[in-house]
């Protein structure tokens, strides 16, 4: 197996693939330009992004490229898949708990203190209009979307694919969001370590997951102080707050990308009480959780994924 | 003084044996207790008020499976990790 590692999205990808050399080097160079230049079109950190323009459009018809609207009709989806829980116009909410630049800025200079940030009423994503004829979207004055919860899984299914164009079977990680192409050479499946939450350098558990999508989400990577208080990037949108949870991350296998990272963030929002709610137990999607002591809780189709 | 605790006597035991005699004579003139006609079916119990099953310490959620963790001997871990970004 080849790897091919670099930094896009806030995060470490890891892009992986066996076969012909130069077809895998010629694979490894086309993800990384789709993942590059996805992450230029959909992060809302840059003015000159598509969704930063899409986001300033509100009010008025807006002509998206097709990835983005295909995007932004998977996220509305979702919302009504998840009765709400994953809500992509919660970025008022997110800037409020001071999640108003990259990640990176925030490590480096500390998050927003002004609490007067985004505090206008969030306004309800099923009034987002998409026009399938002529492929353009409208956002109600004043709406602002975030496609955190779901770009960055689509963009390593879309790129995995890429991938596979050229040589499989492959893989690509984008910061714990895979999607795996095939079975490497002689094995039965793909081993993918579930990191502790509260030391990464730790390994809980070895997942081993056939093709498909693996996603986490956790509340203690993107976190930061504002003020006095603790803030992470999950919102809950019931509330406009950072969820708070008796989970510190939940790990779901899908057969999709975008499957696996809006149901990851979902579940860590729902929390024990209400995970099952929204899960369909006789589905194909598996979760494991981890809670506050380092315990792991799992759904019952989850036991054939986990090697503890 | 005698005579007063004779008559005294005389009295009360009269007294006991007119009570006797006027309870029972009044207990058979008074009406009849009514016959139940309720069959049990008719019969409207109350709930009976009880308490809610208290949830086990191992499960949680009756849905969830809890996997215990041993630290890991492997001396190589896989390349790909999943924890968040």
């Amino acid at each position: 197996m080849d790897y091919y590692e670099f930094s896009a999205m806030n995060t470490e990808i890891v892009l992986a693939a066996e076969g012909d050399p130069q077809q895998t080097a010629l694979g490894f160079r086309n993800a990384r330009e789709f993942i590059e230049e996805s992450e230029k079109r959909f992060t809302r950190f840059s003015d000159q992004s598509e969704l930063s323009r899409l986001n300033r459009s509100a009010g008025q018809w807006f002509h998206p490229s097709e990835d983005l609207f295909q995007l932004v009709k998977l996220a509305q989806e979702y919302v009504g898949l998840t009765d709400g829980l994953f809500d992509p116009s919660i970025l008022p909410y997110l800037k409020r708990a001071g999640y108003d630049r990259s990640m990176d800025e925030i490590r480096l200079n500390g998050a927003s203190q002004d609490f007067a940030v985004g505090v206008q009423e969030k306004l309800n994503i099923k009034t987002l209009l998409l026009d399938e004829e002529t492929g353009q979207i409208w956002l109600p004055p004043g709406m602002q979307i975030d496609l955190g919860g779901i770009a960055k899984g689509w963009i390593a299914e879309r790129a995995a694919m890429l991938l596979a164009e050229k040589t499989s079977p492959c893989a690509v990680n984008a910061g714990g969001d895979l999607f795996m192409i095939g079975l490497p050479e002689g094995q039965s499946a793909w081993e993918v370590a579930l990191e502790d939450p509260r030391d990464p350098l730790k390994t809980l558990a070895i997942l081993r997951v056939g093709p498909g999508a693996v996603a986490t989400s956790s509340i203690m990577k993107r976190a930061w102080r504002q003020g006095d208080r603790q803030q992470h990037h999950l919102i809950d949108p019931r509330s406009g707050e950072p969820a708070i949870t008796d989970w510190l991350s939940v790990t779901v296998i899908a057969p999709q990308a975008a499957t696996a990272e809006v149901f990851a963030k979902v579940l860590l929002i729902a929390g024990n009480d209400q995970a099952m709610d929204i899960l369909d137990p006789e589905g194909d999607i598996a979760f494991i959780a981890v809670d506050r002591q380092g315990s792991l809780w799992g759904s019952q189709n989850s036991k054939e994924y986990i090697n503890v | 003084m005698k005579i007063f605790q004779k008559s005294l006597r005389v009295w009360i035991a009269t007294a006991s044996v007119a009570g006797f005699f006027g309870g029972w004579v009044l207990l058979a003139h008074a009406p009849k207790p009514a016959p139940v006609i309720q069959s049990s079916s008719q019969v409207e119990l109350s709930p009976v008020p009880t308490l809610a099953p208290i949830p086990s310490i191992q499960t949680q959620n009756r849905n969830f499976q809890q996997f215990s963790v041993a630290p890991q001997t492997r001396q190589i871990m896989p390349r790909f990790r999943t924890g968040g970004s």
